[in-house]
């Protein structure tokens, strides 16, 4: 829902160009979403430099404001001054001045893994709910927000999502419904072969060459990993 | 397999070098060098006499390592056998396999037959029993029979002693005139297809061909068009028909424990016991003959659990340990049928999507299983070498496919800084690469959309590339050990020395000898880790003829 303030009646309206009344209109009609400053000049049909001139009244009133927009910094999006920015132009709860807070997100996925490895078997609502009664976050998260953190969990291989059959470990969740458990830290981190030879993680293995300047004979990391 | 693959070339090449020599080294660099070539262009290139060239290629081609190709209306042509030479790798394994399975007498049956190749019944026996004169020939011939069951020991055809490529020109012409009536895409891919499918029967280990590669002369039984004769495996026990060991169990080993460490790590060691049972059902060792969804009953897969524990009790491998979730292992042996039934239900529900039930029976949908254990390899390969966030991106790439980075920051919660890290290193390291799709004809770089994309296929042989030139430094790096201490090595050959080492040899010599021998255990192992990935990415998933 995009907030809106009551305007004051004890203030005055501010006296507006015809220009500057047309940009106005069609800014707060964007609502939340805003209107990019590329946009303005080809929606509004007004000579650039009095787009230019106008906007920057209307900044310095106070009647309409700049967001820059998350995924390109110079990129700014003009709303009224009363509209909360969208998530598509701050990039949502996890963007912080339009970067990626990536330390709360990582925060909150250790929370979540937390509470999947104490549940054994949980949904994406068992999860909301435990990370709400823990209070350790200040502001409420929706389901759908803890849905994606515990989706980056399962692109990171912590977790694994499986399907409810309602039977046995899974009686609490509907069958058919997606739940959430946690593969089991305790077992050794898998290994691939290439990792345990100089090979597998030599920079100059594009270069080695028998009888080159890089060769087994000569290669320094062979000599050390040899050495027992 | 890729023949066009350099890095395997050289291995092969390195291989041969190891094993069989310099002269047999030098014949088959050069004949990866032309392709296919014939005894005299293979003289004139290496400016050796032919004669020579004839005697290292007739070694060859009795060796396996090499195709010969002989026709009415030309001269004999020679191709290297890169799959056979690199075989050569695997014989170790299939006779520890062998020895895990039924003892050390189908060990040295099984080592017998990977040093002569292939060889008739009789042969075998007669051999095994020359070495081994303490066990009589009606044990070894019980134990032949134990193997072929079991399918260690699998029928030669004339089919497998020539190159993929002769076989589908044969049946190619065979078909003759209707070849060249073939007009427009379906009925060209219906008759590939169909060339696809005689050659897979050409070469399904399953039948005999006593017509043909009968030594004695015997009569051709009834059989197919071919002089195939469907033989049941375990019952004919005829002194001539012809046996080679089946490498591709090695392959198949591979794969069981690429499931077994997945599924423990998942759902615990008893899941993962059921599992592997489970794709054992399904697997087939006939690695011409493409497994079909294949459904078994909950009860026989139970029986099989309580076999293989009683197998391994008495083989003294029984230990009860926890498993790391909190409770104890249970061996096998006492397991019931709900919980047989309990884990397959845990692990068809995800992540084993291969894994289905349907009312009474279980099915394993075999090629998705194998994509499975695919993907988990090229995983385990990527996050060793490369830490988070690129798996995270690898797997919504592979989900979702070609993405802007823009969306792929969206998708995986990730800063744009570590994103753009993370490609760049990816793409280094070639696991994914990058499409430029132009918005207009001037391709001004603002106007233009990028798109990063997963190559599974190219990102495969990549990984496989690199795998082959690390197998070939370490054999080269054991080749530069073993130059080092020749003179040791030569003297511990004499009778006198051997087995005797530690007093023949002065202190100073000894701690050499054993610094070696360390080092080549150390070696062999890490081939042998990789030679799992190699049979994992390339072997497991192709069960038909280009391999």
């Amino acid at each position: 829902m995009s907030k809106r303030k009551q305007p004051d009646s004890k203030v005055p309206a501010p006296s507006m160009t015809e220009q500057e009344k047309v940009l106005y209109n069609l800014i707060q009609s964007k609502q939340d979403l805003g209107i990019w400053s590329r946009d303005v000049n080809r929606e509004a049909r007004l000579p650039n430099k009095v787009v230019a001139k106008s906007l920057e009244s209307l900044l310095s009133r106070g009647l309409i404001k700049a967001v820059a927009h998350f995924q390109s910094k110079s990129r700014k999006h003009f709303l009224a001054s009363e509209f909360e920015p969208s998530p598509e132009i701050t990039g949502g709860k996890w963007y912080d001045q339009g970067s990626l807070d990536t330390e709360f997100v990582d925060f909150l996925k250790g929370q979540c893994l937390k509470h999947i490895r104490n549940l054994k078997i949980a949904t994406v609502d068992t999860v909301a709910d435990a990370v709400r009664r823990s209070r350790v976050l200040k502001v409420d998260y929706s389901s759908e927000d803890i849905g994606e953190i515990v989706g980056a969990l399962v692109l990171d291989n912590d977790v694994i999502e499986m399907r409810s059959n309602g039977l046995g470990e899974f009686a609490a969740v509907p069958a058919g419904g997606a739940c959430y458990k946690c593969r089991d830290a305790t077992k050794e981190p898998r290994v691939g072969a290439m990792a345990s030879i100089p090979c597998g993680v030599c920079p100059e293995v594009a270069r080695c060459t028998p009888g080159g300047v890089v060769s087994p004979a000569t290669c320094e990391y062979y000599s050390k990993w040899l050495d027992f | 397999m890729d023949t066009s693959s350099p890095e395997l070339c050289l291995l092969c090449c390195q291989i041969i070098g190891d094993y069989y020599g310099d002269f047999y080294q030098a014949l088959f660099q050069k004949l990866t060098e032309l392709g296919r070539c014939s005894a005299q262009q293979l003289a004139q290139s290496l400016h050796v006499p032919l004669r020579n060239v004839k005697n290292g290629l007739a070694g060859l081609v009795t060796l396996r390592l090499v195709f010969h190709c002989t026709v009415h209306d030309g001269p004999t042509t020679y191709t290297a056998d890169l799959r056979g030479v690199y075989q050569v790798l695997r014989i170790g394994k299939l006779v520890q396999l062998a020895h895990n399975d039924h003892g050390s007498l189908a060990a040295r049956i099984i080592e017998t037959a990977c040093n002569l190749k292939h060889c008739t019944l009789l042969e075998l026996v007669d051999r095994v029993s020359r070495h081994d004169e303490a066990t009589d020939e009606s044990t070894i011939r019980s134990m032949v029979q134990a193997l072929i069951a079991d399918q260690y020991l699998i029928n030669l055809r004339a089919t497998h002693l020539k190159a993929t490529s002769d076989v589908h020109r044969e049946i190619e012409s065979s078909m003759g005139s209707a070849v060249a009536r073939i007009t427009g895409t379906k009925a060209k891919i219906e008759h590939e297809e169909q060339v696809r499918l005689q050659t897979n029967q050409s070469l399904d280990t399953s039948t005999t061909e006593y017509g043909y590669c009968d030594t004695r002369g015997t009569r051709p039984t009834e059989g197919d068009q071919n002089g195939a004769v469907r033989a049941p495996q375990t019952n004919d026990m005829r002194d001539e028909r012809l046996l080679q060991p089946n490498l591709y169990r090695v392959v198949l080993h591979a794969e069981m424990q690429g499931l077994r460490a997945s599924a423990t790590r998942t759902h615990g060691s008893l899941a993962a016991k059921v599992l592997v049972a489970a794709a054992k059902i399904v697997a087939n060792p006939n690695a011409w003959t493409p497994s079909p969804v294949i459904n078994f009953k909950t009860k026989s897969l139970q029986k099989t659990l309580v076999i293989e524990a009683d197998h391994e009790q008495s083989d003294g491998n029984d230990v009860v340990m926890s498993n790391g979730n909190g409770s104890l292992d249970r061996d096998t042996s006492s397991v019931t049928i709900a919980q047989v039934e309990a884990s397959l239900s845990r692990l068809a529900e995800g992540p084993y999507i291969f894994i289905e039930h349907m009312i009474e029976d279980w099915y394993i949908d075999k090629s998705a299983m194998d994509k499975y254990v695919r993907e988990e390899e090229l995983f385990k390969v990527l996050e060793s070498r490369i830490p988070q966030p690129a798996p995270r991106i690898l797997r919504i790439l592979m989900n979702k496919g070609k993405l802007e980075e823009r969306t792929l920051q969206e998708l995986g919660l990730l800063g744009a800084r570590d994103l753009k890290q993370a490609l760049l290193e990816m793409k280094r390291l070639g696991f994914i690469d990058l499409q430029e799709i132009p918005r207009n004809a001037q391709r001004q770089p603002n106007q233009t959309v990028f798109l990063w994309f997963h190559d599974h296929e190219r990102v495969q042989r990549y990984v496989l590339e690199g795998i082959y030139k690390s197998m070939t430094r370490l054999l080269q790096l054991l080749d530069l050990e073993r130059t080092k201490i020749e003179s040791t090595l030569a003297k511990i050959e004499r009778d006198d020395v051997k087995g005797n080492e530690k007093q023949a040899l002065g202190q100073a010599e000894y701690a050499v000898l054993s610094r070696y021998r360390k080092v080549e255990a150390w070696l062999n192992t890490e081939i042998a880790r990789l030679d799992d990935s190699v049979a994992i990415l390339r072997d497991v998933p192709t069960v038909t003829v280009d391999f």
